[in-house]
């Protein structure tokens, strides 16, 4: 559905896509996750055509992104892009007028798109009156007006409330059911995890990993991660190394990689001598392969992502 | 036989095309007009301040004097003289100005504009129907003048005959233009203050508003006769008072042709707009 294919973009002298590939199949939801800076609007952009990559080239339905493929394409950008002295309608109306849609289609697809979105009561509202959700539901109904194939969602839920970022999440997985295939950027991993079928990572214009959840988190050879305090940290590592265990330090927490499944008696057993304040069991999770990503590339060692990853940029 | 088959072919998509824009381009404006029609009265109003004080300050009292020691060349007193300029002078500013601010606050403000961009319908549908709009906010505050206008001299034909309202149109097509391009390459407000110090206000003083271009020397007269607000004035004031055999017809496409340079300009610069 979208193909990209070593995109390459430059801001001045900086670089912020390095050969960009990646493909999204018909259908799929597929996270662009990665940090503020790390060309995740820089490539929507591209991908929109409101920016113009250096080399490489965007497919999207089999054709060259452009003018053409434009209808097949809703956006929801990082900021609404609404008028916010027109009315819910209004917006709508102008916009499906835009994409070519007749009067009478674009009628029925506007409470079609309210109605999804739950903004039916509110359609003669002027979305100035409307809260932040309810803006980021009506930017939602916009890009789905003209039925377009590929949705690409900007950071969608920045901004928001929990309420309103679990409404959004499941107008998200009704553009799946529809068959839309989804492009969405975001830096927050449970989005990610609860929403896409396949992840990219994203850092430094450069697709650092790629693959399932699943792919993704087989990355940390283990079964759970085990994060402790202690006022004898060295302690700890030591017993660590000596069980054969990874140790990494996460925001602070010092943690381990415990690859075998253990009970909290095992557990206790193992780190017994250790002066424990607390112990935590964690799964492993997309933010720690996330970081173990990360840190390979800020250790400027290559990153070897295997098998069906193998999404190098 | 495959040859004429191929022709009318061409025939019926360059028609298709040119409906797709006329009608992408009144979807434009109709967007814009959904906003300015909640403030149709405030636009009026707005582009009425100034004329009314030039009338007041140049046409009643510098014009009395004037008339003492002075015939017009054209139109029985130095007010009427100055009328037909002040409709060109306010559709000037307005329809520069609106363009220019609407423009400024989707790009800078609302970021609205970006949205724009992304609209699958062509760069010279967008700038027509920017243009468009600034046309339409330009005709209000003309329409304004007009009014005062008629009220001061009662002459209601001189100031609603087709020439007439055709160069009012022309005249605000070009400014909007000016303004679509002003507003997508400015970086801030302050920016548009500029353009507005620097050709606005000169342009409405040197424009011939206020006195006869004809009567200039000769350097001076190039310079005046660079600005489209001249031939706007000149074409005016004969639309309004002489008959249509003296009408300089030369105005007529010497707007156009600025305001089809201007949307040429401005389609490209839509086409390559990345904001």
């Amino acid at each position: 559905m979208l193909i990209l294919d070593r995109l390459c973009k430059h801001y001045g002298s900086k670089p912020v896509l390095q050969d960009l590939s990646l493909a999204l199949q018909p259908g799929e939801i597929y996270g662009l996750l990665g940090p503020n800076g790390a060309g995740k609007t820089t490539t929507i952009n591209i991908i929109c055509g409101l920016l113009q990559a250096d080399s490489g080239t965007v497919m999207i339905d089999g054709k060259p992104a452009g003018h053409s493929t434009k209808r097949a394409v809703g956006i929801v950008p990082q900021s609404n892009l609404l008028y916010t002295s027109l009315t819910c309608r209004d917006n709508l109306a102008f916009l499906g007028r835009l994409y070519g849609l007749s009067r009478q289609e674009c009628r029925q697809r506007i409470e079609v798109c309210l109605e999804a979105v739950d903004l039916l009561s509110q359609k003669y509202t002027p979305v100035e009156r409307l809260s932040g959700g309810m803006q980021r539901r009506l930017s939602l109904a916009a890009a789905m007006l003209h039925r377009p194939r590929l949705v690409i969602l900007d950071e969608p839920t920045t901004g928001l409330d929990i309420e309103a970022r679990h409404d959004l999440w499941q107008l998200i997985r009704q553009f799946k059911a529809m068959g839309v295939t989804v492009l969405l950027t975001t830096h927050l991993f449970d989005e990610v995890e609860r929403l896409c079928q396949r992840v990219g990572i994203l850092r430094e214009g450069q697709l650092l990993a790629e693959g399932t959840l699943g792919d993704l988190r087989s990355q940390i050879p283990a079964h759970e991660i085990v994060t402790i305090e202690t006022a004898d940290p060295e302690q700890a590592i030591a017993r660590a190394r000596h069980l054969g265990y990874t140790h990494r330090n996460y925001g602070g927490d010092l943690a381990f990689w415990v690859p075998d499944k253990l009970t909290l008696k095992d557990l206790l057993d193992r780190f017994d001598g250790v002066p424990l304040d607390s112990i935590a069991r964690h799964p492993v999770k997309l933010e720690h392969v996330y970081l173990e990503v990360t840190r390979q590339l800020g250790a400027d060692t290559p990153v070897q992502v295997a098998g069906p990853l193998g999404g190098r940029g | 036989m495959v040859n004429t088959l191929s022709t009318s072919k061409a025939r019926q998509t360059v028609r298709l095309s040119l409906r797709t824009l006329w009608s992408d381009t009144l979807t434009i404006f109709w967007g814009d007009w959904l906003d300015l029609r909640v403030r149709i009265p405030q636009v009026a109003a707005s582009g009425l301040v100034s004329p009314l004080i030039y009338i007041l300050a140049f046409g009643l009292g510098l014009g009395s004097a004037i008339d003492q020691v002075s015939t017009p060349p054209v139109g029985d007193t130095y007010l009427e003289f100055i009328l037909p300029g002040m409709v060109a002078l306010s559709s000037m500013v307005i329809s520069f100005g609106g363009t220019t601010f609407s423009i400024c606050g989707d790009r800078l403000f609302t970021k609205t504009f970006e949205e724009m961009l992304l609209y699958p319908v062509h760069p010279l549908a967008l700038h027509l129907g920017k243009m468009l709009a600034g046309i339409v906010r330009g005709m209000m505050t003309a329409g304004a003048v007009i009014l005062v206008a008629v009220l001061f001299t009662g002459r209601f034909w001189s100031f609603l005959n087709p020439l007439f309202l055709l160069l009012v149109v022309l005249n605000c097509a070009v400014f909007a233009g000016l303004g679509v391009i002003v507003g997508l390459n400015v970086k801030s407000l302050e920016s548009v203050g500029l353009f507005n110090n620097f050709l606005i206000v000169p342009m409405s003083f040197l424009g011939g508003t206020f006195f006869d271009p004809s009567t200039l020397p000769l350097t001076l007269k190039g310079i005046v006769y660079l600005l489209p607000l001249t031939y706007t004035t000149l074409g005016l004031r004969a639309a309004a008072y002489k008959p249509v055999l003296e009408f300089p017809w030369f105005t007529i496409p010497v707007l156009v042709a600025v305001a089809g340079g201007l949307a040429a300009i401005g389609a490209h610069q839509f086409a390559h707009q990345q904001d």
